[in-house]
């Protein structure tokens, strides 16, 4: 992974020195609070429901084992123990206080951390594919270009006073795991004859008005990445309504402009820092390149590909579900599910963190991966070590066999934590959690997306879920809004609304009718959304809604 | 560079020749009013397209952006251009909501005066230029 140097230590040091110089004003009342919110949400910090919450960066999801201890003993020292992943590859703490902030980023730069432009309306956190540099169906490695992605975006003079907060994700594999469709600028990298481009995508994104990116340019030479998004920026940044915040995203810009208008005014600001101070010269990303070769892979055989499953045997049904493909043979990529009976999605605590750590230098080169489904992967196991590597999953209740079924449900904190909430997300998911005690009966149910958002903001990416649920307030009562049919990835799409929302308690079952109208109506190895598109929404809305009378 | 502590300290401010505001004022009202004055400085809103003003920066020597509130982004990217796209040399200078922690970023993005909103103390403000001994970016006034 990326590995900082001196100039990189000593920037985040002056940024820890800026933000402690800055409470310390705030705390003694000559710095204006109006003026210090903004301030504080570059570093990372909200005022939420109950205590202040910190969002630290995890760029495009590498962390290392040393970073994984770090975060263990900061949420012991500063915290409670315990924190949530967040489905844009951050994490986040829950109860830090304002007056340990400076001390606390501190900490958290001795190993090369921070949580610039966590929050705020700039360019957020870079994010990418968990499977960067091992999936089997990479095209090119995206994460030298999300380091230089990230370089740029960090304290980017131009942009640090957006309109509105600012998305970008990358892809370079064949199949997109990054949702580049919903983000505000998506990324993919591909490859031709002449070698590596980009397409690039604007104006996708969730939240109140859910939107999937247009491509506005199919092919863009790597070298001129930089000077391109600074001129897609720099329209924004121009001409975003600053008027309504509800209005304010990119996506609205590009919708009002329309995708031709918006694609020639990107190009005329382009004209300008085309072939620039800006552009990357040739043989500059190599260096970049060398912090992501491959580690000392072992020159190991391949375990035989095709075996029964014996699904009976939990060490195999894990193996089916949670272990994938890698480029190298004789390794495999382990996906660790965050979504535990009794916890809430996405949350550790520090003994998982040092767990975690552990067991990323035992088996996985001291790295891992956060996804935006708030998993943890190890991408480089010796697949002769997957066994061993199980049964201490067990021991950390870490080996839970769901990868991508029911109950991988994507959850945002919603009211138990989270002050824009309108309703709890976390009672949500273990409720529905209940309905599904069989892991065999989840498992030929099949590959389900469920997720959850306390509010319109939609962290809970709930509008590109097979089955989605948006709370919402309705005269002071938690109520839960349904959509099906979504879908992240290459094919995005945003979900449908079912019907009227339901109350808390029935949440649950309605999920379970869904999934058992799926059941009922597929054919063969139909998924979801294909059962869904073929008989039509109304048999799904009146299975989901009988028996209910509100 | 400079930095003028106070609006009313700077008289230039009360002298301006000409004021563009508006995206979509008809262009030839704007240069007609220009022209008449032979303006030498001109005040831009954070509003204003700048292909508006392009033609007649070669007769401008100083150019006012205003900055309508800490938050608003727009007097950056209006400085950017300027200096990358129009390639104006001439002295940009920002007022309006100008507070210190904004000074650096500005700076960077070509401003090279600034007056100062009245709560802030000048030589605190003027320390924060130049205190990142690194950035990932070029900087535009350099």
């Amino acid at each position: 992974m990326y590995q900082y140097n001196e100039d990189d230590r000593l920037f985040l040091q002056q940024r820890c020195e800026q933000f402690r110089d800055q409470t310390t004003r705030f705390l003694a009342g000559t710095l204006p609070a109006e003026e210090f919110q903004q301030l504080r949400l570059r570093n990372g910090l909200y005022i939420q429901r109950l205590a202040p919450m910190l969002r630290i960066a995890i760029p495009y999801g590498l962390v290392s084992a040393g970073q994984l201890r770090a975060l263990a003993g900061i949420t012991r020292d500063f915290d409670k123990g315990y924190a949530h992943f967040t489905t844009r590859q951050n994490i986040q703490l829950n109860w830090p206080k304002l007056e340990a902030m400076p001390d606390l980023l501190s900490r958290l730069a001795e190993v090369d951390m921070h949580a610039i432009q966590t929050s705020g309306s700039c360019i957020r956190n870079i994010t990418s594919d968990q499977f960067a540099g091992v999936a089997a169906d990479e095209v090119a490695d995206p994460r030298p270009w999300a380091e230089l992605l990230r370089q740029w975006s960090t304290l980017h003079p131009e942009f640090n006073w957006l309109p509105r907060k600012f998305k970008i994700a990358l892809t370079g594999a064949a199949s997109d795991r990054a949702a580049i469709a919903v983000h505000d600028i998506g990324l993919r990298l591909q490859s031709d004859a002449d070698g590596l481009y980009f397409e690039v995508w604007v104006g996708g994104g969730l939240g109140r008005t859910p939107l999937i990116g247009v491509c506005i340019n199919p092919h863009l030479e790597p070298k001129h990445l930089i000077t391109y998004l600074t001129a897609i920026l720099r329209v924004y940044n121009q001409f975003g309504r600053r008027d309504n915040k509800y209005k304010a995203r990119i996506k609205i810009l590009v919708k009002a402009m329309g995708k031709i208008d918006f694609e020639a005014a990107v190009n005329a600001a382009w004209q300008a820092l085309k072939d620039g101070p800006e552009t990357i010269p040739e043989g500059s990303i190599e260096p970049l390149q060398s912090h992501f070769s491959r580690p000392n892979y072992l020159t190991l055989n391949p375990a035989p590909s095709s075996r029964t499953i014996a699904t009976d045997q939990p060490f195999e049904r894990w193996r089916a579900q949670n272990v994938l493909p890698h480029q190298q043979p004789g390794y495999a990529a382990v996906h660790i599910s965050l979504k535990r009976k009794g916890i809430a999605p996405g949350d550790v605590s520090d003994r998982d963190l040092e767990a975690l750590a552990d067991l990323a230098e035992r088996y996985s080169f001291g790295e891992a991966r956060v996804t935006h489904e708030q998993n943890i992967v190890l991408a480089d196991v010796e697949q002769t070590k997957l066994p061993e590597l199980f049964q201490a999953l067990g021991q950390h209740n870490l080996d839970r066999a769901n990868r991508g079924l029911a109950t991988d449900m994507i959850c945002c904190p919603g009211g138990d934590y989270c002050s824009l909430a309108n309703a709890k997300s976390i009672p949500v998911a273990a409720a529905i959690e209940e309905t599904f005690q069989d892991p065999e009966a989840e498992r030929l149910l099949g590959p389900l997306t469920i997720n959850i958002s306390g509010c319109m903001n939609a962290c809970g990416h709930h509008h590109v879920a097979n089955i989605g649920i948006l709370g919402v307030d309705k005269k002071g009562q938690e109520f839960y809004q349904l959509s099906v049919g979504g879908e992240p990835g290459d094919q995005a799409r945003i979900g449908r609304i079912l019907g009227p929302s339901v109350a808390r308690a029935e949440i649950q079952w309605v999920v379970q009718r869904l999934t058992q109208c799926y059941q009922q109506h597929r054919d063969d190895a139909e998924t979801f959304n294909q059962t869904l598109d073929r008989v039509g929404i109304e048999t799904f809305k009146s299975a989901a809604y009988e028996g209910l009378t509100s | 560079m400079k930095l003028i502590t106070t609006l009313s300290g700077y008289p230039e401010l009360q002298e301006i020749d000409a004021i563009w505001s508006g995206y979509d004022e008809p262009l030839a009202a704007k240069g007609a009013e220009l022209a008449a004055n032979a303006a030498s400085s001109l005040k831009i809103e954070a509003d204003a397209g700048p292909e508006a003003f392009q033609p007649y920066l070669d007769a401008v020597g100083l150019i006012l952006l205003h900055l309508p509130v800490f938050t608003d982004g727009r007097p950056y990217s209006l400085a950017a251009m300027l200096r990358q796209h129009y390639r104006y040399a001439g002295e940009i200078r920002v007022f309006g909501d100008v507070r210190r922690e904004q000074l650096d970023h500005l700076h960077r993005c070509g401003i090279t005066s600034f007056v100062l909103n009245q709560d802030e103390d000048a030589a605190s403000a003027l320390g924060q230029i130049g205190y990142f001994s690194k950035w990932y970016q070029p900087n535009i006034s350099a």
